[in-house]
């Protein structure tokens, strides 16, 4: 059988190598100059949403919305905004071997929660290339617009280049919104517009913006700083008497640090976080849905409370069922938990305002990268004091199999320190 | 089987650097998390719990020495050195686990399926996402050859 281009002018002989070359030639130039593709309006179709109760709508771009989609600001009464990191590995296998993927299971829930509120306005951003003709690069990323449960819009978009701050997204926010963005703080409290959530799915969210995130843009920095400058272009300035949103929840490795709790605390009056490594099956929000069909408004801060407390008892449930690898989620009431970080400044950052990092001790029996913070007795034990609601189990296995406790905060541990000379090879522990 | 291991060791070094290694990455990070899964599943299958137990021990051994051996090479950098570290730091404590060592209490037979699936899920949250363990493209490729060449 013959492969490969033919050269017309000598039929059923292969094109010489200097065709060849060219048409390589070719092809390169049309990827390298190829414009930036047609922006993607193919929602997922990975057998992912099989779990999940509600396919998503597909409308045509550009269609007009249905006529209950078309409400007037004031009959929105909440905004969810799901923004689900997939441009890295998100691949892993259940207990039957079966091939999951976590950034599309983590939209399929956004889409059910979005078809199952009626009451409110979603907007799902998926942070993941698409490809154009199997072959140019398409968008960056694809939204979904959502409101009193229809979808009314699919849409691709491009990231920064440079540093994520979620600008992009936040720009098509603002762009399709039914409630306008604050632009400065109110003189006092004043209740008004749609009660704003926002939840973010990924891996972990680095300190510092020196590693790379997104597989296809590995020089585009992102950190937990670029990370809270992304709240405040959804939601507005960080005001003392309206955080911008009334719970954060965050589905990622080591959410719930010092430095990450305290940079989001004042966007958020709670925040839902896991201290620890969080396996890749993540938090499950599809108590949103029921949650706003259920309560009435007046929303008060309360609720924010109990709405955290709901999904971090169902999360927890389901992370049981499936792993067993340690869970611990912390549900944080931010300004109690920012006062108590204040308080203890000097254990956790620098007086450069850089991230402080615990110095390993002998005891230290792995290569852990970060530990419980309350095993430092100057930081206290973290726990109700400091606003958090612990949620924790131990894992199946390992040294932590008997633990009952676990703070709400884990401390990164200073890696020179925890590296050197491979000393903990050569501790008794590793040589018996 | 040999083979099979240190073939497993290198992608683990690879998934490592998933996110900085782009290009092909994501089939590496594919086929490392799918073996994991695969040596779940034989472990799962074996008939009695020294098969099992034997399939666990030459699996964690091979990923030790081959993790080893790319962590001892000069060219890479101090930090890369410490990424493999960490994960190879984890199955020592595997092992040492699996057989009862150091401190540890030994796994069960009846534990040893849901060992294997512990392993699997702890490497399917670590490498990327625990705590920054990361190796950098360019001594990505030097490890790789290594581990085909010595392995």
């Amino acid at each position: 059988m013959r492969v490969g281009p033919v050269d017309p002018a000598r039929p059923g002989k292969p094109a010489p190598l200097a065709s060849l070359s060219l048409l390589a030639l070719l092809s390169l130039l049309a990827v390298a100059c190829a414009p930036s593709a047609p922006r993607s309006t193919v929602p997922p179709s990975d057998a992912s949403y099989s779990e999940y109760g509600n396919k998503p709508q597909t409308r045509a771009r550009g269609a007009a919305a249905p006529a209950s989609a078309k409400a007037d600001p004031q009959s929105i009464r909440y905004q969810l905004i799901y923004v689900v990191h997939g441009d890295a590995g998100y691949a892993y296998y259940d207990k039957a071997g079966v091939r999951r993927y976590a950034d599309t299971e983590a939209v399929a829930q956004a889409v059910e929660v979005a078809a199952n509120s009626p009451s409110a306005e979603v907007f799902i951003f998926h942070q993941k290339p698409t490809p154009f003709l199997w072959f140019f690069r398409g968008s960056d990323g694809t939204m979904r617009h959502y409101r009193k449960g229809r979808l009314l819009r699919t849409e691709g978009y491009d990231r920064a280049t440079r540093e994520d701050d979620l600008g992009a997204e936040a720009a098509l926010y603002r762009k399709y919104s039914l409630a306008p963005v604050p632009v400065a703080c109110p003189p006092e409290a004043a209740p008004g517009g749609p009660i704003r959530f926002f939840i973010y799915f990924g891996h972990e969210i680095p300190v510092t913006g020196g590693i790379p995130y997104s597989r296809s843009r590995p020089d585009m920095a992102f950190s937990v700083a670029s990370f809270a400058r992304g709240l405040e272009r959804f939601g507005g300035p960080a005001c003392p008497h309206a955080k911008p949103f009334s719970l954060i929840v965050l589905s990622a490795c080591h959410g719930g640090t010092p430095a990450a709790t305290a940079a989001i605390a004042p966007y958020a009056s709670y925040l839902l976080a896991s201290p620890g490594e969080l396996h890749l099956s993540y938090l499950d929000t599809r108590a949103f849905a029921r949650l706003a069909r259920e309560n009435p408004l007046p929303y008060e801060t309360v609720h924010a409370e109990a709405w955290g407390r709901a999904i971090a008892v169902e999360s927890f449930a389901r992370l049981q069922e499936r792993t067993s690898t340690a869970i611990t989620l912390s549900l944080y009431d931010t300004e109690k938990s920012a006062a108590y970080l204040e308080a203890r400044r000097s254990l956790w950052k620098t007086a450069d305002g850089q991230e402080r990092k615990r110095v390993d001790t002998p005891s230290s029996q792995a290569a852990e990268t970060y530990r419980d913070c309350a095993e430092n007795p100057s930081f206290g034990s973290g726990g109700e004091e400091a606003g958090v609601t612990v949620y924790f189990h131990a894992p199946r296995f390992g040294l932590d199999k008997s633990r009952v406790f676990r703070s709400g905060w884990e401390c990164p541990v200073l890696a020179s320190q925890r590296m050197g000379d491979n000393a903990w090879l050569e501790r008794p522990f590793f040589n018996p | 089987m040999n083979k099979f291991i240190a073939i497993l060791a290198m992608v683990t070094v690879a998934a490592t650097a998933s996110v900085k290694a782009a290009p092909g990455s994501a089939l590496v990070e594919e086929q490392y998390k799918a073996a994991l899964s695969h040596v779940t599943q034989e472990v799962a299958q074996a008939k009695d719990p020294q098969e099992k137990r034997q399939i666990l021990g030459h699996f964690i051994n091979g990923m030790k020495d081959g993790l080893q051996k790319a962590e001892g090479l000069e060219s890479i950098s101090e930090a890369d050195r410490a990424s493999l570290h960490a994960v190879t730091g984890k199955f020592f404590a595997y092992d040492a686990e699996l057989n009862g060592l150091a401190g540890y209490d030994r796994v069960a037979d009846a534990d040893l399926n849901a060992f294997a699936g512990y392993v699997q899920q702890s490497m399917e949250q670590a490498p990327i996402s625990g705590g920054g363990v990361y190796i950098s493209g360019g001594a990505l490729i030097v490890v790789l050859l290594l581990l085909i060449f010595l392995l």
